[in-house]
């Protein structure tokens, strides 16, 4: 793990969010008001193998292994959306020499038709830092 | 709010049938479920997800097109699931054959400007991700306590 670099969170967030406080290595993020508050995450990890394809069956096989009953819904390039416990996540990865950036964005399942596309649209932005 | 599920084809067949409370509580009896459970919409919709074997799938190269229902499974392939989940006003249909299908009627402006309005029953089918499965199935749940704020609580409370 590397720490990220200070500056602007690494996705352009929707209006009225804001950058909190870091938890357990991951930047965040959360809109002004919502119970259970959706979150934007971010980290980097550096790694070797930025295959973002195997790095993705890597989560695919240890998210369900970790947390029981979670599932995983859907995957393609660089994305994953995965639900747990009333919680649906979605993930991007996005790899740069020798890092991935992963960002997520977890909100309660009953708010995904409201908030999905949104999120979904906003962690499609993350870019490697050039 | 009164939700139903037919499954037609998937891991788990039959009839459910769900009562939302308008705190967002609910009462499920599920196909696979022996007896009614108490749950939340939100874990409804994972139970509802497993019940269908909604998962990732390759990308649906197909475009939508306009078929008899009768002839579904001709145009579509064999149902590895079917299902249907709908409530007072809204309702998703997926037919899942490799490809994920929704289904939906036909819009009768596109019947009329393809010249096949005497086709019988006809149905849309539309490629679909699991995304836009999970999209369409959470828009039905949210529908079902459309008169509730954020937190599950009525709005007006």
């Amino acid at each position: 793990m590397v720490p990220d670099p200070a500056g602007r969170f690494p996705v352009r967030l929707p209006p009225g969010w804001a950058e909190g406080e870091a938890v357990d290595g991951w930047r965040t993020a959360y809109p002004p008001s919502g119970r259970p508050r959706p979150t934007i995450l971010h980290r980097t990890v550096s790694t070797c193998d930025t295959d973002v394809a195997i790095l993705l069956d890597g989560l695919c096989a240890e998210l369900p292994a970790r947390y029981p009953g979670l599932l995983v819904l859907d995957r393609s390039a660089g994305r994953l959306l995965t639900a747990h416990s009333g919680l649906t996540t979605a993930y991007r990865l996005v790899a740069g020499p020798g890092i991935v950036h992963i960002a997520a964005a977890v909100m309660p399942t009953h708010r995904y038709a409201e908030l999905g596309p949104l999120l979904e649209r906003t962690l499609g932005r993350l870019r490697v830092p050039a | 709010m009164r939700l139903l599920l037919r499954v037609w084809q998937g891991p788990f067949r039959g009839e459910g049938v769900v009562d939302v409370d308008p705190d967002g509580a609910a009462v499920a009896l599920l196909p696979g479920l022996p007896e009614a459970r108490p749950t939340t919409l939100d874990a409804l919709a994972e139970w509802i997800a497993a019940c269908v074997g909604l998962g990732p799938r390759p990308p649906a190269p197909a475009a939508t097109r306009i078929v008899p229902r009768a002839r579904i499974a001709d145009e579509a392939g064999r149902a590895d699931a079917h299902w249907t989940l709908w409530t007072d006003d809204r309702a998703v249909e997926v037919y899942d054959a490799g490809t994920m299908w929704l289904v939906a009627p036909a819009d009768p402006a596109v019947l009329a400007a393809e010249d096949v309005d005497a086709m019988d029953d006809p149905v849309a089918l539309r490629p679909a991700s699991a995304t836009e499965i999970w999209l369409a199935l959470s828009t039905v749940l949210r529908a079902s306590m459309a008169s509730c704020g954020d937190d599950g609580r009525p709005a007006t409370a």
